[in-house]
């Protein structure tokens, strides 16, 4: 059994599993904090910084993000201290100024009622938040993806921004990617995704001659599983 | 030659000190990268071609050494057993220099130190002010050793410390005596080194045991080249501090991350831990303890971001530097996941002279919470621009004025920048703080790793706020919210007021943006990103509203927002402006007032840093 510890979440004494994070342990108690980078299946990322909280230990008081701070006894935690609001406004005011047209973001600035105006538009779908880079590496495996460049030129890229010769063309990072900024496309017999510059040829059912996906991602799921042949042959009606 | 026992040190260091002469006649020459690029490696070979042709060359030893801290000066050049001073030595000089004092015996006149060109010449460089009013502990072997000689090093006492250390301290003892000076790191945070140690030397090293420790050596604050000199000038210092380090907290491996624009540095290093395997100070058995530490050095590509600590580990491991949420501390699991211990070359230097001369003896200068000393590099706006070693809790104003000689062309002090481009600008209503790392926090900057940016009357200080975030938007890693998008907002509102398009409800912005990435950023970085920007709204919140509501830049720099004009009374008509203007602006005849055309003029300057008698305008 994993140790418990107490803490305070908004003044509310509890026990909970140390080193369990902030996040899961507020959302455990339908305490809502907003995310953006923030996936169950991913590990925990930190780089949107909306899901800050306030915390007090040892008597030092910080903000810190929720989705990668443990546990830990004696812990205060605040979910809506002045600090944190106003950073978390920023953070918001900040994202709608990159990605104006982003309805999880106009989502978010409308219930913290945040408004726009102040700050000049930069217009770019992506918020860097880096989710498909992560589920590429960490849930496919094949890692075809990472960042380019340093600070306002960050993008997610593939190396050299060249044609993606790893990629498998599964789709993921375009079905995580929470502001439509990956496009992807079947046309032709063709997985188009224009950000990986990636062309990649789909694959037929042997028996109705429908599209299952591309051979490349199929030949991946071969090499790893032991799957019957079937599985890479016919589609899902088929199968 | 490998030394199997501490006696065998002591044995070497005797032989050393037998062959040398205290009495000899040496030239100490600057090789510190300043003074290099000035020409000093020239004006060595000069000296030697000259003794030779003069027939001294058996009496007479030239020595290249460190940095001798005096870089507005260069190249330096010091006479010993007599300490005459001589700067900004060129080939020209050097045969005279030679026969005046070693043949006449008198110092040669021209090159010696002048505060002024008015001002007589002081010969001895423990008289000249810049050096007398220092303490040079942690750069006590810089600019009298040749750095590239382990042997110089060890004549020095050099390795004394270790071999105490390791013939009879014990690890836990060692740690306490740290604890017991109060050493703080010297990269910045200023957090306990003692403490730092403690918690890697009882971390869990995995099945293995294995931990780690780092000297950080990627100083890229423009302007601050503290590290570099060290690691040049006196690399041993460093390596010696490293493996009592290793030995305190029981690690066998160690990595300097020195940036790849220091070459020098590295040459030096990479020669310094060879020759310390060869004598055995590292690799096995280190002087026969039972105790091996070997240390690796590895080139980081010059990003800034680099030098935060879970960066640099990063780049170590091959990975892109950018910073990770450290709540689990790299003590815990850092290098390779494993408990790692890193600490900034100034930090590692000032090990050895701990455990040589004690706890007390290191504790007895400084201020209560800050002991020692620091380095800090001296620079902008500054007659004496240099390297500079002082007690800490001395004040900014003795820094400033008693060892930098105050601001140059009797110009008023205005401000000055502290801790590097993510610091803050203190004005002159606290030039009396004493430096430590607690009051300049208090007062909206930091100590960082040591820079000091002094600035005059004629800086206008949104310009510098901007000046200083345009670099940190470049070396920003753009990971996080906050700091990338943070970074690019405050320098769009901050370049529109400069141009005169401030809007009401800008500093607000400012303020706004800057507290969010203070709090909100995920490293260090980011966090103190805003500081050039929020300390001078505090200090220098007029400057703002001048140039937001009158569209005026009170220090004249703002292109947008200034004019030039001639002073009809005060213009000579000499036609140097004329000459100089690139636009054709100026008209006049000559040795009458000549006149600027407003609307050709290119607010370049030129015409106002020509005139010979001040004439020029800038409103």
């Amino acid at each position: 059994m994993k140790e418990v510890v107490k803490i305070e979440l908004n003044g509310e004494e509890i026990e909970v599993k140390k080193g369990a994070t902030l996040l899961s342990i507020a959302r455990e108690r339908h305490v809502y904090i907003p995310t953006l980078c923030h996936n169950d299946a991913l590990e925990p990322y930190g780089v949107c910084r909306m899901c800050l909280v306030e915390i007090e230990e040892r008597g030092r008081m910080r903000v810190v993000t929720s989705c990668n701070y443990p546990a830990k006894e004696g812990l205060k935690v605040k979910t809506d201290t002045e600090r944190v609001v106003l950073t978390r406004n920023v953070v918001i005011e900040l994202l709608l100024a990159r990605a104006p047209e982003n309805e999880e973001i106009k989502k978010l600035a409308e219930f913290y009622g945040v408004k726009g105006g102040r700050l000049e538009l930069v217009n770019d779908e992506c918020i860097l938040c880096g989710m498909c880079v992560r589920t590429c590496d960490e849930v496919v495996g094949v890692k075809a993806l990472g960042f380019a460049n340093r600070g306002i030129d960050r993008v997610p890229a593939t190396p050299f921004m060249e044609s993606s010769e790893t990629c498998i063309g599964c789709g993921s990072c375009v079905y995580v990617c929470p502001t439509g900024y990956i496009k992807m496309r079947d046309e032709n017999g063709k997985r188009y995704i224009e950000n990986w510059k990636v062309e990649l040829e789909l694959s037929r059912c042997e028996s109705c001659g429908a599209y299952i996906a591309p051979k490349r991602q199929l030949d991946y799921i071969r090499n790893l599983a032991d799957l019957p042949e079937d599985f890479y042959n016919l589609c899902w009606n088929c199968r | 030659m490998r030394l199997e026992t501490p006696n065998k040190l002591e044995e070497l260091r005797k032989s050393i000190l037998e062959k040398q002469d205290p009495n000899k006649q040496k030239i100490l020459v600057c090789g510190g990268t300043g003074c290099i690029s000035n020409g000093s490696l020239e004006v060595a070979k000069a000296f030697e071609a000259e003794l030779k042709s003069q027939k001294l060359k058996a009496e007479v030893e030239v020595k290249i050494t460190g940095c001798h801290g005096f870089c507005e000066r260069g190249p330096l050049v010091v006479f010993l057993p007599q300490s005459i001073f001589y700067e900004r030595v060129d080939l020209k000089g050097v045969p005279d220099i030679l026969k005046e004092t070693l043949i006449s015996g008198v110092p040669h006149d021209k090159y010696l130190y002048r505060m002024t060109k008015k001002d007589d010449p002081i010969t001895k460089e423990e008289d000249i002010p810049f050096y007398k009013n220092q303490l040079r502990w942690v750069l006590r072997h810089n600019g009298k050793i040749d750095p590239t000689s382990i042997d110089e090093y060890i004549a020095q006492g050099g390795y004394s410390a270790l071999a105490k250390a390791l013939n009879g301290l014990s690890p836990e003892r060692i740690v306490d005596e740290i604890d017991k000076a109060g050493l703080r790191g010297r990269g910045g945070g200023g957090f306990s080194t003692a403490r730092k140690w403690r918690s890697v030397k009882d971390a869990d090293g995995g099945p293995d045991n294995i931990r780690y420790v780092i000297c950080n050596g990627d100083e890229g604050d423009p302007g601050a080249f503290m590290d570099r000199s060290l690691m040049e000038g006196d690399p041993h210092s460093v390596i010696e501090g490293m493996i009592i380090g290793a030995y305190a907290i029981g690690s066998n491996k160690g990595y300097i991350y020195v940036r790849m624009e220091y070459p020098l540095a590295v040459k030096h290093l990479d020669l310094a831990i060879k020759s310390a395997r060869d004598y055995g100070l590292l690799g096995e058995n280190i002087l026969g303890s039972g105790f091996s530490f070997d240390i690796e050095i590895n080139r980081g590509g010059g990003a800034f971001v680099c030098g935060e600590s879970s960066a640099l580990m990063a780049s170590i491991m091959g990975r892109a530097g950018e910073p990770r949420a450290k709540y689990v501390h790299s003590s815990e699991k850092g290098l390779n996941d494993l408990p790692t211990n890193l600490n900034n070359v100034e930090t590692w230097a000032n090990v050895p002279l701990i455990i040589n001369r004690g706890a007390d003896w290191f504790a007895a200068v400084g201020t209560e919470k800050s002991k020692g000393t620091k380095v800090f590099s001296l620079v902008g706006s500054v007659n004496n621009v240099g390297l500079v070693e002082v007690p800490m809790g001395l004040s900014l104003r003795e820094i400033i004025y008693g060892i930098g000689g105050g601001i140059p062309g009797g110009k008023k002090f205005k401000a000055v920048q502290t801790g590097g481009p993510s610091g803050g600008c203190i004005p002159e209503a606290h030039l009396d703080a004493p430096v430590d790392f607690d009051e300049l926090t208090k007062l909206g900057s930091m100590m960082g790793s040591g820079g000091m940016i002094v600035m005059d009357e004629k800086t206008c200080m949104v310009d510098v706020a901007k000046y200083f975030i345009n670099f940190l938007v470049d070396e920003s890693c753009g990971k996080c919210t906050p700091c990338r998008e943070g970074l690019r907002q405050l320098l769009i509102v901050l370049t529109r007021i400069t141009e005169g398009k401030g809007k009401e409800g800008d500093i607000e912005l400012l303020k706004d943006i800057g507290d969010c990435m203070t709090w909100g950023s995920l490293c260090a970085l980011g966090g103190s990103a805003s500081n050039p920007v929020i300390s001078t709204i505090k200090y220098f919140r007029d400057e703002y509203e001048a140039h937001i509501k009158e569209k005026r830049c009170p220090a004249g720099v703002c292109q947008d927002l200034i004019t030039f004009s001639i002073i009809e009374g005060d213009c000579i008509g000499c036609g140097r402006c004329l000459k100089v203007c690139p636009s054709s602006a100026i008209t006049g005849e000559n040795k009458k007032p000549h006149v600027i055309d407003e609307k050709l003029c290119i607010r370049c300057r030129a015409c106002y840093e020509v005139c010979p008698v001040d004439a020029v305008m800038i409103e």
